[in-house]
């Protein structure tokens, strides 16, 4: 293709443009970029001018402050860390990432984890304080996007799945690698920690929920039978268990830990719930802090909040089967990415492909705000 | 290309010379006496829309040449501009002419802007073309099973709603940035911006990358629910004869939509030359013509497929056409397509050749030597004569084993599914309807509708071997459709219009047909008044519908098969009857009028279409009646060709100005043998002198035996292609060495055994030898040299089973011809 080869001679000039940004608003964002890739772990965070939006970019990740009082919300190659009683924008985390996605407060709520990358080209890890929201430290640790991180319980280690298939566990705050887990076959889009601390599980498109030894990488079980690639994978603040949801739009209901003896016939043993069929693939699901709602959504445009107990004790070998929305939350056009829980449960924020952030009473289901969570500015001409 | 060549015309008008496309500049080339453009006049729907015309010049010896990239183009008034590679665009609504020039001549084209406002972006319209276009999702890369590197899309994009949520929704969005669409994955990779492993399809600044670019600036819209549908393409010219190698034609692609209104999408198509040794096909669709040859251009757009036959006429300097008397209709499309490729078919063949290639085609088996004789001696005039032995072998029983072994095997008549007794009723019951001919419609009606016992009711046979939805729907449209349905059962064809969908609607018909056992061994095939198919992605039930046409009736409630096989052999159905007028013919033929025979489709486009509803048409009005389409086929003159060529159609494989040698098939062998050596063959378990096509079932002398090392069918599926014709080293190894031939010509009770002991002479042996074996006299110098040979031999005994063995071992024996 000589005529292909020539014109990419021709163009060659523009091409660190484009790898570094395109527009004016990219521009601006390169100088964050350059700012933040020179910067080691634990260094201070740089001003830097914010990108300027001329529509909003679709909500990959949400997450509340455990005090309830922040809503840190995705952006384009920023988090927007919103104040709840809705007097605007606290702070704008501008970082290197151009994709954030997946956002976690640490148990304590002093640190603030976002995860993202470029796609095919790195995956980052960053920390900021919550008290003055600074940069701790920012990581590049693989070559493609990081996704679901979780903080270990005691706050000191930070997993991710990654779209190398990898799963990742950083020490926190300086972001080091402690451990590369491999076992995966395809992309893992989730993880959280057991209880113990001791215990990582993740999740991902070759559907398998992997039960791994944090400390050193070893492989426990896979603690479900392959039913279907997962998306989403949330655990039950109150006890060893987690929600996962994928492919098959089945939410369900896991123990972490093996009650019955593994046999040949990959048997379900630990499954304990299983709700009704959603109406698409689920990207996200989220669980209220007292373990007695959780909410799913993807790709359809309603959010459905379900309690967690749909009838009868849970055991395993037994699922319960069913359950009925206690509501069902609408006025999103298009997939849903994110949902977080307020920390009192009384409120759930939800974003996805239109690009605004709604949040909705609860149990009420009623919609009681829904705003662009990025300042648009009207493109001039 | 186009600017090069352009440059040399420009070189060319420099010098001074006559304007002129490469194939016109040759030296003493005609001078152009007419021009004309395709389409004849051009309407532009909106903004974006870009068409271009095809100019060809009319030499004054009749040759058409391409004249397009030289074409200049001038507008009565600026609502269209047009770019130096004649590609005309919109600048305001309205109406004007353009002058074409060319060759030294102008035509006048009407041109009708609708309007020139940008419409915005269609995904399906605009998007989705380039995906297949560059390739995003060809079966080599995200179009795959299982995507590549975490990226899947629907193969040739035949699922657009998988692709939009691909696309847009899959990953969080992780493929489109609308906030720097730029910096969106889905532009970044194909430009080579990051890593790709399908390397760079195109670079920014380029038409494909500001469409994406665009599209994801304007929202990423999906417009697959109220985007007009793609009703068909059009490709222009209808046909392309290039002259010599080396001449260009260029093509057109043009989509035409529910809404009335078309695209110019040459652009967006994907060409592919059928044989590329007779003419290459750019990626823009630009034909070459390399050698004289006939092949195909295939072109596909967005589910859609269509083909242009091509011909490369090649120097025929000093073909003068030869009219050789013509035995009925068939001749007239045989030679009509011979004269446009400037061929010369062979002359009718000799008595005896006839007698053979008739014998063997009609009841499987060749002359004894007592009927050549008689038929040689017999003075009639040749036509009356061989019409007299077609309607003899017509009638003779041996014509009903031959043709019941045929549909036999189609029909898997095999004891792994019928057990031995279904086998033997489904047989007999497949002779009783050859030998009463009857009407093919009714023949597969009643296996399609059969219930019942199969003991009692033997083509209830037909539901033992097609016993789920799957089977029937591939076989049934593979064996009375002569289409491949196997492809869509996972995904919509590749290579032709058949959808996933209309897969497992087909399969509905059969969905009811229930099982239960019978008597011993055998099977109740009954209606039920249950039972559904299940589409695999959405695990909901498909209504029973058929692919093309209408049903006369809808499907009733108690079964389902009964206004389905009206459909199937109605004489509207367009492939029923062609389908099988085409697979006769390739059996007489070897070939074809459309080849493979059961794999119809756009891109396997017949080469006599005429002939091939000519035959259609005769066999529908009388009735679908198999002996008579047979018999019109045999009587013609083409089937009678010799096989020797001339000068003028030695290159023909595919015209029938010639007979094709085809190797006799492995039964049709096997009987020839015994016959020649006057041998009677013994099947374990059968009544000596069961002849090979008599056998009812392939797992009878099957095995490592010969019928199944010169390729019987096993009987696993109605794919003509089980049955194997090649020739193979291992063939001629048990052809020279087997026991098979050496143990049949020194048979103590053979015909050379029995032939001796009146002591003939020399000359009455190998005339008993040629008979018995080539079915013919010998000429005088294989007479000559034979004489020879057996007076050198220890014995006449020993110098006739050698020639008997050298006999059969010649290609004369092991062939049709």
């Amino acid at each position: 293709m000589p005529k292909i080869e020539k014109m990419h001679m021709m163009n060659r000039r523009l091409f660190f443009q484009f790898l570094l940004g395109s527009t004016a608003t990219g521009m601006i964002a390169t100088a964050a970029l350059a700012q933040n890739a020179s910067q080691t772990p634990n260094a201070p965070a740089t001003p830097a001018v914010p990108p300027t939006y001329r529509v909003p970019p679709v909500i990959t990740a949400l997450a509340y402050s455990p005090d309830g009082q922040f809503l840190a919300v995705s952006g384009y190659r920023e988090v927007l860390i919103h104040k709840v009683d809705g007097s605007g924008i606290a702070n704008r985390l501008l970082g290197k990432s151009d994709r954030i996605e997946s956002i976690v407060y640490s148990p304590k709520g002093d640190m603030l984890a976002i995860v993202g990358g470029a796609p095919a080209r790195f995956g980052e890890v960053q920390f900021w304080n919550t008290s003055n929201y600074t940069l701790i430290g920012a990581t590049n640790v693989a070559p493609d996007s990081l996704f679901g991180a979780s903080f270990s319980p005691d706050g000191k280690l930070l997993g991710c799945g990654g779209a190398d298939n990898a799963v990742r566990i950083v020490s926190v705050p300086d972001g080091k690698l402690k451990l590369k887990f491999d076992n995966h076959s395809d992309w893992t889009f989730a993880t959280v920690w057991a209880t113990d601390n001791k215990h990582i599980l993740s999740t991902g498109r070759d559907r398998a929920i992997k039960l791994i030894v944090a400390e050193n990488g070893s492989f426990v079980d896979d603690i479900n039978t392959h039913t279907s690639p997962y998306r989403a994978m949330a655990r039950n603040p109150k006890a060893e268990q987690v929600f996962v949801g994928g492919d098959d739009g089945v939410p369900r209901l896991y123990q972490v830990f093996r009650s019955t003896v593994r046999t040949m016939n990959q048997e379900d043993h630990n499954l304990l719930r299983e709700y009704p069929r959603q109406s698409g693939q689920i990207n996200v699901l989220a669980v209220s802090s007292d373990a007695s709602l959780f909410a799913v959504a993807g790709e359809w445009d309603e959010v459905s909040v379900y309690p967690v107990d749909n009838g009868g004790p849970a055991a395993p070998d037994k699922p319960v089967m069913g359950g009925k929305p206690i509501a069902t939350l609408r006025g999103h056009k298009g997939t849903i990415h994110a949902l977080a829980f307020r920390t009192d449960g009384k409120q759930i924020a939800v974003g996805g492909f239109d690009g605004t952030l709604r949040i909705y009473d609860l149990p009420s289901g009623k919609l009681v705000s829904a705003l662009a969570p990025v300042p648009i500015t009207k493109a001039s001409k | 290309m186009a600017r090069i060549t352009q440059s040399r015309i420009v070189g060319f008008l420099g010098a001074g010379l006559l304007l002129a496309a490469p194939a016109m500049a040759q030296k003493g080339a005609p001078p152009i006496q007419s021009i004309s453009v395709q389409p004849a006049q051009l309407t532009l729907f909106d903004g974006r829309d870009m068409r271009s015309v095809l100019v060809t010049g009319q030499r004054t010896d009749g040759i058409g040449v391409d004249l397009s990239p030289v074409a200049k183009y001038k507008p009565a008034s600026p609502i269209v501009k047009i770019d130096d590679e004649g590609n005309i665009s919109p600048l305001k609504a309205g109406k004007t002419t353009i002058t074409v020039s060319a060759g030294g001549k102008s035509i006048v084209l009407p041109v009708e802007v609708k309007s020139a406002k940008q419409p915005p972006i269609s995904f399906v319209r605009e998007v989705m073309p380039i995906m297949s276009r560059v390739g995003c999702n060809a079966g080599t890369c995200h179009g795959s099973a299982k995507g590549k590197n975490g990226f899947k899309l629907s193969l040739r994009g035949y699922d657009p709603s998988f692709d939009y949520h691909a696309l847009v929704d899959d990953i969080g969005g992780r493929r489109f940035n609308r906030v720097d669409p730029m910096q969106s994955l889905m532009l970044l990779k194909p430009a080579g911006m990051v890593p790709h492993k399908g390397g760079t399809l195109f670079i920014p600044g380029t038409r494909y990358y500001q469409i994406l670019e665009a599209w994801i600036r304007e929202g990423v819209v999906n417009d697959f629910k109220v985007a007009p549908k793609l009703t068909r393409i059009e490709v222009l010219p209808r046909v392309a004869n290039l002259n010599l190698p080396g001449y260009e034609q260029k093509t057109l692609v043009i989509a035409h939509y529910a809404d009335g209104s078309t695209r110019d999408v040459t652009k967006q198509g994907v060409f592919t030359s059928s044989l590329s040794e007779v003419a290459t096909a750019s990626t823009t669709g630009k034909l070459k013509a390399v050698r004289r040859g006939e092949a195909a251009l295939l072109v596909r757009y967005e589910g859609n497929y269509a083909s242009l036959p091509l011909t490369v006429i090649g120097d025929r300097t000093g073909y003068q056409w030869v009219q050789l008397p013509r035995f009925n209709y068939v001749d007239k499309f045989v030679d009509a397509k011979l004269q446009k490729i400037k061929a010369i078919p062979s002359p009718v063949c000799d008595d005896a050749t006839y007698l053979r290639r008739v014998a063997i085609d009609l009841i499987g088996a060749p002359p004894t030597p007592a009927q050549v004789r008689a038929f040689v001696k017999d003075t009639t005039p040749t036509t009356a004569k061989r019409t007299r032995l077609v309607d003899a072998l017509l009638r003779s029983p041996e014509f009903d084993e031959r043709w019941t072994n045929k549909w036999a095997d189609l029909l898997s008549a095999n004891s792994k599914f019928l057990g031995d007794r279904g086998v033997v009723k489904f047989r007999l019951w497949l002779h009783q309807a050859i030998s009463s001919n009857m009407p093919y419609d009714r023949f597969v009606r009643e296996l399609v509708t059969a219930s019942g016992d199969s003991f009692e009711n033997a083509p209830a046979n037909f539901y033992r071997v097609n016993n789920d939805t799957s089977k029937a729907t591939e076989n049934v449209t593979q064996l009375f459709l002569g289409v491949r349905f196997s492809c869509n059962k996972c995904h919509d064809h590749p290579f032709e219009r058949w959808t996933q969908n209309q897969y497992y609607q087909f399969g509905a018909f059969f969905a009811r047909v229930g099982h239960k056992g019978g008597q011993p061994g055998s099977e109740i095939i009954f209606p039920q008044e249950s039972g559904e198919v299940l589409h695999p992605k959405t695990n909901l039930v498909v209504a029973p519908k058929v692919p093309i046409g209408k049903m006369s009736r809808l499907a009733s409630n108690t079964d389902r098969r009964l206004g389905f096989a009206e459909w199937l052999t109605s004489a509207e159905n367009p492939y029923f009857s062609r389908a099988i007028v085409n697979r006769l013919w390739s059996y007489f033929y070897g070939k074809g009028i459309i080849d493979p025979v059961d794999d119809i489709r756009a891109g396997n486009p017949p080469s006599n279409p005429e002939l091939l509803e000519a035959l259609n048409a005769d066999f529908v009005k009388n009735g679908f009646d198999l002996k008579h389409i047979m018999r019109v086929m045999v009587l013609s003159r083409a089937y009678q060709h010799s096989l020797q060529s001339n000068r003028w159609n030695v290159d023909d494989i595919s015209n029938f100005s010639h007979s094709m040698p085809r190797r006799l098939e492995a039964e049709q062998l096997l009987d020839a043998i015994y016959q020649a050596t006057g041998t009677v063959p013994k099947f374990e378990g059968l009544p000596i002198g069961t002849k090979a096509k008599q056998l009812p079932d392939a797992a009878i002398a099957g095995g490592d035996t010969f019928l199944t090392l010169f390729g019987r069918p096993p009987r696993e599926s109605p794919c003509e292609c089980e049955r194997v014709s090649n020739v193979s080293l291992s063939q001629a190894l048990n052809l020279i060495n087997g026991p098979t031939i050496s143990d049949a010509i020194a048979n103590p009770q053979g015909r050379l055994a029995r032939f001796m002991q009146a002591n003939p002479t020399d000359e009455r042996v190998i005339e008993e030898v040629f008979l018995s074996t080539l079915c013919r006299y010998p000429t005088a110098k294989e007479q000559q040299n034979t004489l020879q040979y057996l007076k050198k031999s220890p014995s006449k005994m020993e110098g006739a089973q050698d020639l008997m063995w050298a006999l059969i071992n010649s290609p004369a024996f092991l062939f049709n011809r």
